[in-house]
């Protein structure tokens, strides 16, 4: 069967708005559920952080909180897309269609929870000391560059998972290392300089840092370090997608196992 | 002559892993053993067919004979792993009625999910809503989430959707055991205009009154292979087909009984 643009934009839709759904409708606090997550671990490590060790940097509450949106929103993506076509297996054996769109459905679902607890960064950003500075306007810029790590990521992760589940494991392990080597807590202030220039390899490591130079501290990373992080993000989504688009015909064979 | 489907030495494989799974262990250890943690099965094993536009034609066999991988070769949801298919024409599966649907979500919502997973238009959907809702005889919970529907009322939800894409070519997986008495009479009607509009049709099932009643050819498949292919009347005579026969009877003799018991409900 043939999916045109406007087959495959009413299926993505409809695929988006049932996962929606699905995840929502019986919790009595809804989408907020998704808000308290970040929150939480917003909590836990400023309280650690800024008060037990006092570790403080100057507007670290806005520099922590934004690492943890951009953080949670990759690891969302990419723990949810991975299962995700499994979790549509009832589907994949009976009808041919594209099946990316699963993937992309939800990624569009952990967009939403992204927006919402932008909205809760901006509050904060309000009643912080920081002020506003024009270099705020990158931030669609870099957003679109953790979008693009975390699709292609989650392409990978999503063909590869139906043949080995023992994925599931690894990956939750990798983001946890993750977490830390990113880093997002820690302010790259405090790790030792001739370390930085491997953390700087990783995408994340630059589109975290180069979102919170832009909101806090009014740089704008140089143009080389701006191209190659998009290049890089950009050739990490393509090669999930290629990838994923040559497993796909053989989904139907591995995902009711 | 113009074929609607055509389909060369088809050849689909099998690995079904045993029950210790796999995983990255299991893959390093088999390797090392040189053992294997499958179990083999050519389930399609060098099928050739060719079906004309406009054909009605019935596949039959036993469980396990590869009649739903055929289906699912032709559909393009498996790809086979040696061997050619083409298709002329869009393709309607019905393979297994209401594939995708959600529970969490009401009918209507449903069937904008379902026509949209079959690739129907939204406005086409939005304007079969209606029809859509009383051929399923589902009006009255057309806001009601699908969970707490029966199973009937599900695939009847699933055919009555299906039944409005507009294709050239319907693959139907033992669709028409659904419902209830009543329902199977509005089935049968459906695939009679199905059948009048010339469309093709490839229909796998067990029950030898359906087959002969819509098939113009019948086939017969036994271990991934089509063993005949003819009149559907002369096949089911040929080959004795008692156990479909006695499936077919036990589904007309449950229609009667269920017809009696209406009749006298009435009374």
């Amino acid at each position: 069967m043939r999916y045109d643009k406007q087959k495959y934009i009413t299926l993505l839709k409809e695929m988006t708005l049932a996962d929606f759904k699905t995840k929502h409708i019986n919790a009595y606090l809804g989408v907020l559920w998704n808000l308290l997550d970040p929150l939480l671990l917003f909590g836990a490590m400023y309280l650690v952080f800024s008060v037990f060790l006092d570790w403080r940097t100057p507007d670290y509450t806005v520099y922590l909180l934004l690492g943890i949106i951009l953080w949670t929103f990759f690891s969302d993506v990419t723990a949810k897309g991975m299962v995700s076509i499994h979790g549509k297996a009832g589907l994949i054996t009976k009808v041919n269609f594209p099946k990316e769109i699963i993937v992309f459905s939800s990624g569009i679902n952990a967009l939403i929870t992204l927006i919402i607890s932008f909205l809760v960064f901006i509050v904060m950003f309000i009643f912080s000391p920081v002020s506003f500075h024009g270099t705020i306007f990158l931030l669609p810029v870099f957003i679109a560059q953790l979008i693009l790590v975390a699709l292609g990521t989650s392409f990978f992760l999503s063909a590869f998972f139906l043949r080995f589940r023992d994925l599931s494991f690894i990956w939750s392990f990798l983001l946890k290392i993750g977490f830390w080597v990113t880093p997002v807590v820690i302010p790259l202030t405090k790790i030792p300089e001739k370390y930085h220039k491997f953390l700087l390899l990783n995408p994340l490591t630059n589109i975290i840092k180069g979102a919170r130079d832009a909101v806090i501290y009014n740089t704008s990373p140089s143009i080389f370090n701006m191209v190659w992080v998009t290049l890089a993000a950009l050739a990490i989504f393509l090669a999930g997608y290629f990838i994923f688009k040559r497993m796909e015909k053989y989904f139907a064979d591995y995902v009711v196992f | 002559m113009e074929y609607a489907i055509e389909v060369k030495n088809l050849k689909k494989y099998f690995k079904i892993p045993s029950e210790r799974g796999r995983s990255i262990k299991r893959a390093f250890f088999n390797f090392l053993m040189g053992k294997s943690s499958y179990t083999h099965l050519y389930a399609v094993d060098g099928v050739s067919l060719k079906v004309r536009e406009g054909e009605f034609v019935g596949v039959t066999g036993r469980n396990g004979s590869g009649k739903s991988t055929l289906l699912k070769l032709v559909s393009g949801v498996m790809t086979p792993d040696s061997g050619e298919i083409m298709v002329n024409g869009s393709i309607s599966p019905f393979l297994e009625l209401g594939a995708g649907f959600c529970k969490e979500l009401s009918t209507v919502q449903n069937i904008y999910l379902y026509g949209s997973i079959l690739g129907i238009p939204k406005e086409e959907i939005a304007k079969k809503v209606p029809k859509i809702l009383e051929f399923a005889e589902l009006e009255r919970f057309r806001n009601a989430k699908l969970g707490g529907f029966s199973s009937g009322m599900r695939s009847r939800l699933g055919f009555s959707t299906a039944i409005q894409l507009d294709a050239d070519i319907f693959l139907v997986d033992e669709a028409l055991a659904v419902g209830d008495i009543n329902f199977q009479h509005k089935c049968f009607d459906a695939f009679e205009r199905v059948k009048k509009a010339k469309k093709t049709v490839l229909f796998v099932s067990h029950d030898v009154y359906a087959l002969e009643r819509f098939c113009e050819r019948l086939l017969l498949m036994e271990n991934g292979k089509i063993i005949d292919d003819g009149k559907p009347k002369d096949i089911i005579k040929k080959y004795a087909l008692t156990e479909l026969r006695v499936q077919g009877k036990m589904a007309e003799e449950r229609r009667r009984v269920k017809r009696n018991e209406e009749l006298f409900e009435q009374f």
